[in-house]
């Protein structure tokens, strides 16, 4: 059953950008009231700009949670923290019961949903509900110095203001989620707007509104960039957790395939070694996946929301394929079922396992992060399975053949297993450059995507081909082959290559990915002093506003200020002071 | 109309039922008290829980901010629980060792020690005191009966000289005696506001607010005069963008305008000001077209903002550092005073010459911590009120020197020459806030004993102490400021001092004792007020009639505030509102303001301009704002703001790291590109210790011994990016 808003409940913020002075007041106003640490801001005000002095102008935006109409927010979340309130529209989350996946903060487009690594939950804008409740405004609201912020019924936004725009230049398309939220510019709009963060996102009007231009795209082969700390993107168990995925369930529906086929003979005796392999590695996935939880020891939440969150559903099926693995695999090596129920777990499995490739394709098709948002998403997660899963198989059953001899149709089923990955990696190398051809066509974030790619990471994109071709190669040796070592030693040369291939590619996927946003300020928000401050050591004094490490608490100099929701007694903020962090710069310098 | 999801989605109750991420409200009691960073003087109340200054929130229907604050008072609980809070007495021998714990007795008896000692061997003057604009009015009442009625010595400034000297002097050479004359409902009034070097937006967020709100009520044209384009600037139906240093030549050239075009008030010169001719004589060189090519702006802009201004039934000006902090600083207060004089601006509803004022108490100390004078804006220079003070207080007339002394910017070379041996800081910080930061610190070194009394340490200036005394701050006791309005207003004390820390006023007291002085006999907040009273009665800056009941009531009185007839003083909002000024015969100077560029201008080897300013997040030397996390997180490192076509040149990048050069010092800092700024000028925030002030020139003005930080030349490379970077004090 769909539910509506009564007409004239939902209430919506006003902001007249012309009007807004930059002074942090509102932004002050919420995180004292919410008693928020430096690193978290649940409203934040950056900055785009244009003109030449003297012709400068600065446009500040206060920007918090737009309580939207579709709240992706709720929809995604596992644990169904999120509610939508009936009587103002609010969405609001409770960090009681979130656990940490940070979903939310990549599906929302406006950036609103902070994550704390201090307490490892999500927390966000509230709406001021309490002060509703009282009959007053929001606090960032009662504290605008500059008649730039305002609240009120949304419908009646128009009347009060005299204009209810929907958007405004660098602001992400209201489509996607339909946020509560409404502008007034007075005075027109330049041509194009540069980000006050520095970052090289333009905002350019070509005769319909002002789009994301992120310039062209220049591929820069910088080989030192080559290596494991500027791959990384804080997101490693997640790769590990999806490629292990795919890659099994990959494996296991190739080796239950084969084991229904004429080449039966030829797996059986790897079988075992293989499905406890199998078994093993995506526990070891599942696990990685769960404590880069921020509360791991709340997984159990993960099925609340099966109803809209394609985690939840993920979770259900990844999660389901586990067990029935597992039976599959005892079932099988013990002789405990007979072939036709047999026949149908190994189905059953395979079914799950592949669903749950599905919902993971659906997790990152994300509308505000337009290089996930692709059809070749799931292409390539496709192809992972399909060249990680039958070369593993390939090598283990080649490899198991060289020890304990081979059967008559062991190249056969090498064979199978090089062609379907040979099919796999080439289209995985066509469905790349269609995708960075169409994103970079597609301009906005999505070619600002392909220009971190090629021009901070040329060196490992093109590794990334280099590898595929080298593979397709070494697997078009395999299919010419002949006897069962050379082929296994090509097969298995393959899959290093391959994994090396994903390992890569799966990196890029996470670390250039850019996200709707609105433009920071010149050191908050701001991707680049944030790089800045956790490389030089800055972040570590709490008074930065940069936490440490944005994925995982610190090292104590971060000590949790929040206020632990759970605690009965409302602690007061300042009361858990943070350490003194070195205060004698000055003083070292001098001397 | 919104579609949701479905059903589940949708939580009909109310949110008491369920309180995701609500913080309830942890408030025991409320205390009134006065915002203790800028001049605005907004009424805060604390929320305090068990002793603790837990929150604060607007004075809600208070004269000034009616509930609003800034970001930095609403943070500015979080200042009290800071983590770098002095708290102990610390001495030691020499400013190689590591200072050591004190109880206060080991302190006070080693600071008289050293006192009598250096002013026994080397003469009364051989001591300084240099206080601030942050410590209340009954406190530097009492400093200044300490100093000059106990210790004697002319070397006697606040740091005041740094930011507000320019206006005092201004105000004192045109009207004849220090007092801004208008007040913030000036703005509900005016038809036209002219705003010279004042970032009003980010420097008073608060007076811009009411600024905004009147213009929201009523249009009228808002004129500002700024080389940067600040947000205010953006905001302003005119910007002007001057050339640095030029300010006189643009008053001089409005004055012109209005003059040759009969827009004058001739009535109100001839009946209120006198030196009329003279004046008339030196502005006749000032047309347009020859002030256009010095100040950088097209004749025809001049004349149009002098005919809106003088046009306007009523108009305003305002200014801030832009003017103060110039070597023209006096000559440019006086310029504006000119243009306020000439059009009748004075005095009346939207029509005055209004100085927006730096600290929270820059007035307190004007007014009576006797630094350039004596207690309620007399004068050393005159007999009769010396006579008046030394018996009012009951010391010897002859401790009492026939004239001002050096300001603060001549103590330290005073120091340099060796005549200065010992110097008393009080709450202000140097070594970040003098211009030319390595000259400051040679002066400190060479100093046989420094005593620094600070809320905080450790501190960039108590490096070089012998003796560092903490002190209680805002809050932690009761007592005065005074608003850039005039308005007298009250600080209740909220909670205890952290540790062993002291109000200054009993710091004070305690050094006196120490010293064995007997005239300070006022020991408490209020006995110190009622003293006040006393001592202001009849003088402009008339206390009389306030009360600390009556200035709660009220959310703070506007001297002057004689007792009115049924007891409760009414305050002033407007001075000279009958044209009466405080010369010996009651007109208002109009005075001549020949120009002269004398600043250090850039060069081929000093390319660029150098301004230096405010930001809304830091207060002044950061002490109180770097370590409270939500406000230092806006700009925890200090960097350059310069135009993208020069780095262009210099193959500097956003987010790059650049050294900048003058012939005083270097400093590397991160660069943000942006038009703000004029191709060939570069701006860099003032308020880092490895900051701006490491470049600053500083060349006083003859007047007011304001040094001028805005101007001076530097030259900029690209530099690498530090391996490690950590805060600064």
């Amino acid at each position: 059953m769909s539910l509506t808003m009564a007409p004239g409940r939902q209430k919506a913020f006003h902001f007249t950008a012309s009007n807004c002075i930059g002074c942090h007041s509102c932004e002050a106003a919420c995180s004292e009231k919410n008693g928020l640490p430096a690193h978290i801001a649940w409203r934040k005000v950056g900055f785009i700009e244009t003109g030449a002095f003297p012709d400068y102008r600065r446009i500040n935006v206060s920007m918090a949670c737009n309580h939207c109409d579709d709240p992706v927010c709720l929809k995604g979340c596992p644990t169904r923290a999120y509610v939508k309130y009936a009587d103002s529209g609010a969405v609001v989350q409770d960090s009681d019961v979130c656990f940490g996946c940070q979903y939310c903060t990549w599906v929302c487009p406006y950036g609103a949903p902070a994550f704390n690594p201090d307490t490892g939950t999500v927390s966000k804008c509230n709406f001021c509900v309490d002060r509703q409740a009282e009959g007053r405004e929001p606090a960032c609201v009662e504290a605008c110095l500059g008649h730039a912020l305002a609240f009120g019924e949304r419908d009646g936004l128009l009347a009060v203001h005299g204009a209810a725009d929907r958007t405004l230049p660098g602001f992400p398309d209201p489509a996607i989620t339909g946020p509560n939220v409404r502008f007034r510019f007075d005075g027109g709009h330049a041509p194009r707007y540069g980000r006050g963060d520095g970052d090289p996102l333009a905002y350019v009007d070509h005769g319909h509104g002002h789009r994301p231009d992120p310039g062209p795209v220049v591929t820069r082969i910088d080989w030192s960039r080559l290596r494991w700390s500027a791959l990384r993107s804080g997101e490693t168990p997640l790769m590990v957790f999806t490629l292990i995925a795919q890659g099994v369930v990959g494996a296991f529906a190739v080796l239950y395939a084969l084991s229904l086929g004429p080449h039966a003979g030829a797996v059986q005796g790897a079988a075992g070694g293989l499905l406890g392999v199998m078994a093993a590695l995506l526990g070891y996935g599942l696990f990685t996946s769960t404590m880069h939880l921020g509360r791991p020891r709340y997984f159990y939440r993960a099925m609340n929301n099966l109803r809209h969150s394609w985690v939840s559903r993920e979770i259900l099926f990844v999660g389901g394929f586990m067990p029935l693995l597992v039976t599959y695999a005892l079932a099988r090596g013990l002789g405990l079922l007979g072939g036709p129920w047999l026949t149908a777990l190994g189905g059953a499995a395979s079914l799950s396992g592949m669903v749950g490739i599905y919902c993971m394709v659906r997790i990152y098709r994300i509308p505000a992060r337009p290089y996930w948002h692709h059809f070749h998403t799931g292409t390539l997660f496709a192809k992972s399975g399909l060249a990680l899963g039958p070369l593993f198989l390939g090598a283990g059953v080649g490899g198991w053949s060289l020890v304990a001899g081979a059967a008559p149709d062991t190249v056969t089923v090498l064979h199978w297993c090089a062609g379907i990955a040979l099919w796999a990696v080439m289209s995985g190398v066509g469905a790349n450059f269609d995708l960075e051809a169409d994103l970079e066509r597609q301009g906005g974030e999505g070619r600002a995507a392909i220009i971190r790619l090629k021009g901070d990471h040329g060196a490992a994109w093109l590794s990334r081909v280099v590898l595929a071709l080298a593979a397709s190669v070494v697997l078009c040796g395999a299919l010419a082959a002949g006897a069962v070592g050379m082929t296994t030693a090509l097969v298995s040369l393959a899959l290093v290559l391959t994994l090396a291939g994903e390992v890569l590619e799966r990196s890029l996927f996470y670390l250039v990915v850019v996200p709707t946003s609105m433009s920071g300020g010149y050191f908050l928000k701001n991707r680049r002093f944030e790089d800045l401050a956790r490389e030089t050591g800055l972040a570590r004094d709490p008074m930065v506003g940069v936490a440490p490490d944005p994925h995982h608490a610190g090292d104590g100099a971060h000590a949790p200020e929040q206020p632990e929701p759970e605690a009965a007694e409302p602690e007061v903020p300042g009361s858990a002071r943070p350490p003194l962090a070195p205060q004698h710069a000055w003083r070292a310098q001098a001397e | 109309m919104g579609l949701i999801p479905d059903d589940i989605t949708i939580f009909k109750g109310d949110y008491q039922d369920r309180v995701p991420n609500i913080r309830r409200n942890p408030v025991q009691d409320w205390r009134y008290t006065t915002c203790g960073y800028c001049s605005t003087g907004c009424g805060i109340e604390v929320g305090v829980r068990d002793g603790r200054a837990v929150t604060v929130r607007g004075k809600a229907g208070h004269p000034v901010n009616d509930g609003k604050l800034c970001l930095k008072g609403i943070w500015e609980f979080e200042a009290i629980n800071a983590p770098n809070r002095a708290t102990v007495p610390l001495l030691r021998e020499d400013i190689g060792q590591p200072f050591r714990e004190a109880g206060w007795d080991a302190a006070l008896a080693r600071t008289a020690a050293e006192f009598r000692r250096v002013q026994q061997r080397h003469g009364r003057d051989a001591l300084a005191v240099v206080s601030t604009g942050q410590i209340y009015t009954e406190e530097f009442y009492t400093l200044g009966k300490l100093v000059r009625g106990g210790l004697g010595t002319n070397n006697y400034d606040g740091n005041t000289t740094l930011c507000m000297a320019s206006a005092v002097s201004g105000y004192k050479r045109s009207f004849g005696s220090d007092g801004p004359p208008g007040c913030y409902d000036d703005f509900e009034h005016t038809e036209c506001l002219l705003a010279f070097g004042s970032n009003l937006v980010e420097c008073h967020p608060v007076i811009y607010w009411r600024l905004k709100s009147a213009l929201e009520r009523r249009r009228f044209p808002v004129i500002v005069v700024d080389p940067r384009v600040t947000m205010f600037a953006q905001m302003a139906d005119i910007h002007l963008p001057i050339n640095p240093g030029t300010d006189v030549v643009l008053l001089n050239a409005l004055a012109h305008v209005i003059l040759v075009e009969g827009l004058a008030d001739q009535g109100y010169i001839a009946t209120h000001a006198s030196g009329y001719d003279a004046w008339r004589e030196e502005i006749a060189r000032f047309a347009p077209e020859a002030a256009a090519p010095v100040c950088g702006i097209p004749a025809r802009s001049i004349r149009e903002v002098a005919r809106i201004y003088a046009g306007a039934g009523a108009a305003m000006c305002i200014w801030t550092m832009g003017i103060n902090q110039s070597t023209h600083g006096s000559d440019g207060v006086v310029g504006i005073n000119n243009l306020s004089l000439i059009t009748g601006n004075v005095g009346k509803p939207g029509g005055t010459a209004l100085s927006i004022t730096g600290q929270c108490n820059a007035m307190g100390t004007r007014e009576f911590s006797s630094c350039s004078g004596l207690p309620g804006y007399r004068a050393l220079e005159n007999p009769e009120h010396r006579r008046f003070v030394a018996d009012f207080w009951g010391v010897d007339e002859a401790l009492f020197p026939a004239g001002r002394g050096p300001a603060m910017t001549d103590i330290f070379p005073a120091i340099e020459r060796g005549e200065i041996k010992a110097l008393w800081l009080v709450a202000t910080n140097p070594m970040t806030s003098m211009p030319d930061t390595a000259r400051t610190a040679a002066a400190l070194r060479k100093l046989e004993f420094l005593v620094v009394q600070d809320v905080y340490h450790p501190l960039a200036s108590a490096e070089f102490a012998h003796v560092m005394l903490p002190a209680a701050m805002w809050a932690e006791k009761e007592g005065c400021f005074t608003n850039s309005e005039r308005r007298v207003n009250l600080v209740r004390k909220v909670v205890d001092p952290p540790g062993q820390a002291k109000s200054d006023l009993d710091i004070f007291l305690g050094v006196a004792d120490a010293m064995g002085f007997t005239h300070l006999t006022a020991r408490t907040p209020a006995q110190v007020m009622a003293e006040i009273g006393q001592v202001s009665a009849g003088r402009p800056c008339d206390y009389s009639g306030i009360t600390y009941p009556a200035l709660e009531a009220a959310g703070g009185i506007q001297w002057p505030a004689p007792p009115s007839a049924d007891g409760a003083a009414q305050g002033s909002p407007r001075l000279y509102t009958d044209g009466r000024f405080h010369h010996p015969d009651s007109r208002a100077r109009l005075i001549p303001l020949p120009f002269e560029d004398d600043n250090e201008r850039p060069d081929a080897e000093y390319p660029f301009w150098l301004n230096t300013g405010r930001v809304v997040e830091h207060w002044h030397t950061r002490t109180k704002t770097g370590r409270i996390g939500n406000l230092n997180k806006f700009s925890p490192l200090p960097y350059l703001e310069m135009n993208p076509r020069d780095a262009a040149g210099l193959g500097i990048g956003p987010q790059d790291f650049a050294r900048v050069r003058s012939r005083r010092g270097e400093v590397t800092v991160l660069v943000r590109l942006t038009e703000r700024v004029a191709p060939g000028m570069v701006f860099i925030p003032f308020h880092f210790a490895r900051g701006a002030n490491l470049l600053t020139l500083g060349l006083l003005d003859p007047h007011s011994r304001q040094p001028a930080f805005k101007q001076q030349a530097v030259r900029v490379e690209k530099a690498a990016r530090p391996a490690a970077l950590a805060q600064e004090v």
